[in-house]
């Protein structure tokens, strides 16, 4: 069976780290992009299976990089969780209107990430 | 015939009379023997009807103690069915408890690994930073090193408050200055001191110590807006911070002079 892939857009490396350990026991292969512009290329040449993706990064936002993803054909159904500090109802609402598929907030619940994750995957 | 009747004589009555007795007798002993046999035949169909009654209630009874062991056997099995099934509800629980603490010991050694993963002063303070808001859940929250002299805390890292407001806090003064002057930890709720104006939205403060010694502070202000106080896990971050992360500001802030040091010489 085909290990499935997750890209993780984060900034920050605690962050990264954080949701390499908590997806560690689903048994994927994940890989990690710094801010926007990296996270666009690095879905184009891998092509994940589901992507999860902070809003506030260097050159552009999380809203910015959801709907550049969801404008290319190859990037286009591919599940994004939006994970943010952001909670206000507004946000949350942009995040889905940028075409996020779910929403999770900051601090992160690992147990819960790992469920959303496997709920979005079919696992 | 009449005549001939006519002619019988009284022995001949006498013999017919008797011999119709006889016969009647006869007729009378036949049908009593008949009822004789038909009541021994009742009696005997009574007889068998009682002992099949009798086998029957035998049965019955035999039913109904098979029917109170079943019912006392469905009954112990919804018990035990009831109690699997608490104890699988107790497993999912513990299982999901030991999830949530694995998650929470993972944080802490995310936590510890980037705290003690650099020599850079300002990565230290960057890490520190991350935590906060990452495993906090805080924007608003500054990160204090104790001055030279030992007199007043200093502002070296901070996010979503004025720094102009929050540069420096004399030893002592305030909720801030006064958890770094004692090392007593502040949290928002036990019995306070007297907070500046500028505290007013402090949810806690954590003096950075090493030891006894206090090198630091951290003073978080308001929460994410989502989060709604401070959960056990946010005291075990603290509790790492207050060590860890003065450890990380002290070793990296001796590199810094050691590499300053050996510029100059």
């Amino acid at each position: 069976m085909t290990q499935k892939k997750i890209l993780l857009v984060d900034d920050s490396t605690t962050m990264i780290m954080m949701e390499r350990v908590a997806l560690s026991s689903g048994g994927y292969q994940l890989f990690a992009a710094r801010d926007g512009e990296e996270a666009l290329e690095t879905a184009r040449d891998q092509r994940p299976d589901l992507i999860l993706l902070d809003v506030v990064m260097p050159k552009m936002d999380g809203f910015e990089v959801c709907r550049r993803l969801r404008a290319e054909g190859p990037t286009r159904n591919i599940p994004i969780i939006i994970v943010s500090t952001r909670g206000e109802e507004g946000n949350i609402e942009k995040g889905f209107d940028s075409g996020c598929t779910d929403y999770v907030l900051k601090p992160l619940n690992g147990v819960e990430l790992l469920t959303r994750v496997r709920s979005l995957l079919g696992d | 015939m009449s005549g001939e009747s006519d002619r019988e004589g009284p022995s001949d009555y006498v013999f017919r009379v008797r011999e119709q007795t006889r016969q009647h007798l006869r007729d009378l002993l036949s049908e009593n023997e008949k009822l004789r046999r038909s009541t021994a035949a009742l009696e005997s169909e009574r007889n068998r009807l009682l002992a099949e009654k009798m086998a029957l209630q035998e049965k019955l009874l035999n039913l109904r103690e098979e029917y109170d062991h079943f019912q006392r056997e469905q009954m112990d099995l919804h018990r035990r069915l009831a109690e699997t099934e608490e104890e699988s509800r107790q497993f999912a629980l513990q299982s999901l408890e030991i999830e949530q603490q694995n998650n929470n010991l993972a944080n802490l050694y995310v936590a510890g690994y980037q705290l003690h993963g650099t020599l850079d002063h300002d990565e230290v303070v960057a890490a520190i930073k991350e935590i906060v808001i990452n495993l906090i859940g805080c924007e608003e929250f500054g990160v204090y090193e104790m001055d030279e002299e030992g007199r007043a805390l200093r502002l070296t890292g901070f996010l979503g408050i004025d720094p102009a407001i929050y540069a420096t806090v004399p030893l002592g003064s305030g909720l801030i200055g006064r958890a770094a002057a004692t090392g007593a930890r502040y949290l928002l709720g036990e019995p306070p001191g007297i907070p500046a104006p500028r505290e007013a939205h402090l949810t806690a403060c954590i003096p950075l110590k090493l030891g006894e010694t206090v090198l630091g502070a951290l003073a978080i202000f308001r929460l994410l807006a989502h989060k709604h106080g401070l959960e056990p896990v946010d005291h075990e971050l603290f509790d790492l911070l207050a060590t860890h992360a003065a450890t990380a500001l002290y070793v990296s802030r001796l590199h810094r002079e050691r590499v300053a040091a050996s510029r100059l010489s």
